[in-house]
């Protein structure tokens, strides 16, 4: 190796180059119009929202939350539902709330919210972990889709999921990936939880289609469509 | 940038001021310091566009001057197509009105005659004013080895400017 280390007291910027390379001079300044129209735009855009209050700013994301905790009481839980059921169910819950307070501090902490939303992301993969391991003691193998309680699951979160996706809409947050994750997770991990535990199916088939690779399908599908339609807009208003 | 992305329009505007002369000196080496100002505004546009793109946590001075150098690239890209429709010749390095424009012309020969990894850290740590650390994150290499290309790299520069320096005093 030819490499030769420099001495410690070799200055970074040597004078006689910042002279020789002209950066002692003041350099011409950007156009401070672009400075106010970015400005502009974020008032318009992201102002409303910072002048609400902390109940209006959060009223959508607790009532999709009271909605999350009414499914519960809808679809009451199966009698028959084992241990497994809670812990797979439970941790869909914890999931959705997870997403719910990422989607609530989101507008105004984005990157406390990616965090947020990460962690309840991680919930609801364990919580899928725990149902395919529920899945995998099942005797039952004949074949049954679960559409039913899939479309329950993706049905009964629409409203959670929408009041969430208004709250993040209205704010003008610029949205990212894990922000579109979090509004879909709120809506379908709420229903899903509530879904698994009313079911509390004991067909292979029907755990692994209908309470999994279906709705995780939908959820995957419904987080790309929110996250390209709410940065639809990109062009300064 | 937390503060920024959330609509808090001061937060831009420290930004702004953080990095508007550093991206103006970083552009002038590749548009030429006539242009260099129009690619920071474009560059503060795409910054505002793709705000939401920015990770948490990143460096966010290799982020912003990744945007300014594609900016740049497509804005030479497109001179050709630009020269073709209006009859104008875009220029690459046109004067700025206050500086000397052949000593300018002569910088920015003398940095593009470096070898690549060598122009890299000096455009980075000098034109960009990233810290050699920074520069070794956006370059993928140790802090030594960069200390060791610039080390290099000025003393190519010192031979190459000679004539620059002379013809300045």
């Amino acid at each position: 190796m030819s490499e030769v280390m420099l001495p410690e007291d070799m200055p970074e910027r040597p004078d006689d180059l910042l002279r020789a390379l002209g950066l002692d001079e003041p350099t011409p300044g950007v156009d401070v119009g672009v400075l106010g129209q970015i400005k502009r735009d974020l008032k318009a855009r992201q102002g409303p929202h910072r002048r609400r209050t902390l109940a209006q700013k959060i009223w959508p994301v607790l009532l999709a939350a009271v909605v999350g905790a009414v499914l519960f009481v809808v679809l009451a839980p199966n009698p028959a539902a084992g241990t497994w059921h809670f812990l797979a169910s439970g941790l869909a819950g914890l999931a959705g709330w997870l997403c719910l307070m990422a989607a609530a501090v989101a507008p105004d902490k984005p990157a406390t919210g990616e965090r947020v939303a990460l962690f309840g992301l991680v919930a609801a993969a364990g919580a899928l972990v725990v149902e395919g391991a529920l899945a995998a003691q099942m005797t039952r193998v004949g074949f049954d889709m679960g559409l039913t309680c899939a479309v329950t699951a993706i049905v009964a979160g629409v409203v959670p999921m929408g009041l969430v996706l208004f709250a993040i809409k209205r704010s003008g947050l610029p949205l990212r990936a894990l922000h579109a994750a979090a509004v879909v997770g709120a809506g379908l991990a709420l229903s899903g939880a509530s879904v698994w535990l009313h079911c509390a199916a004991d067909n292979l088939w029907h755990l692994l289609s209908g309470h999994m690779v279906l709705p995780a399908l939908v959820a995957a599908a419904l987080a790309v469509l929110v996250f390209r339609l709410l940065n639809r807009e990109r062009t300064l208003s | 940038m937390d503060r920024y992305c959330a609509g808090d329009a001061a937060a831009f505007e420290l930004l702004f001021e953080r990095f508007q002369g550093r991206l103006v000196r970083f552009l002038s080496q590749m548009v030429g310091m006539a242009q260099a100002p129009d690619i920071a505004q474009v560059t503060f546009m795409k910054i505002h566009q793709n705000r939401h793109r920015y990770r948490a946590g990143h460096n966010l001075a290799a982020w912003v001057f990744t945007i300014a150098r594609n900016t740049a690239l497509d804005h030479l890209r497109s001179a050709p197509r630009r020269r073709e429709k209006t009859g104008i010749e875009i220029e690459r390095g046109a004067p700025a009105p206050d500086r000397d424009p052949h000593r300018d012309r002569r910088v920015r020969e003398a940095i593009d005659q470096l070898p690549d990894d060598q122009k890299q850290v000096i455009l980075l740590h000098w034109f960009a004013g990233l810290t050699f650390e920074e520069v070794a994150g956006v370059v993928g290499a140790s802090g030594a080895a960069v200390r060791v290309r610039a080390h290099r790299a000025y003393k190519k520069l010192r031979v190459t400017l000679e004539a620059v320096q002379q013809g300045a005093s």
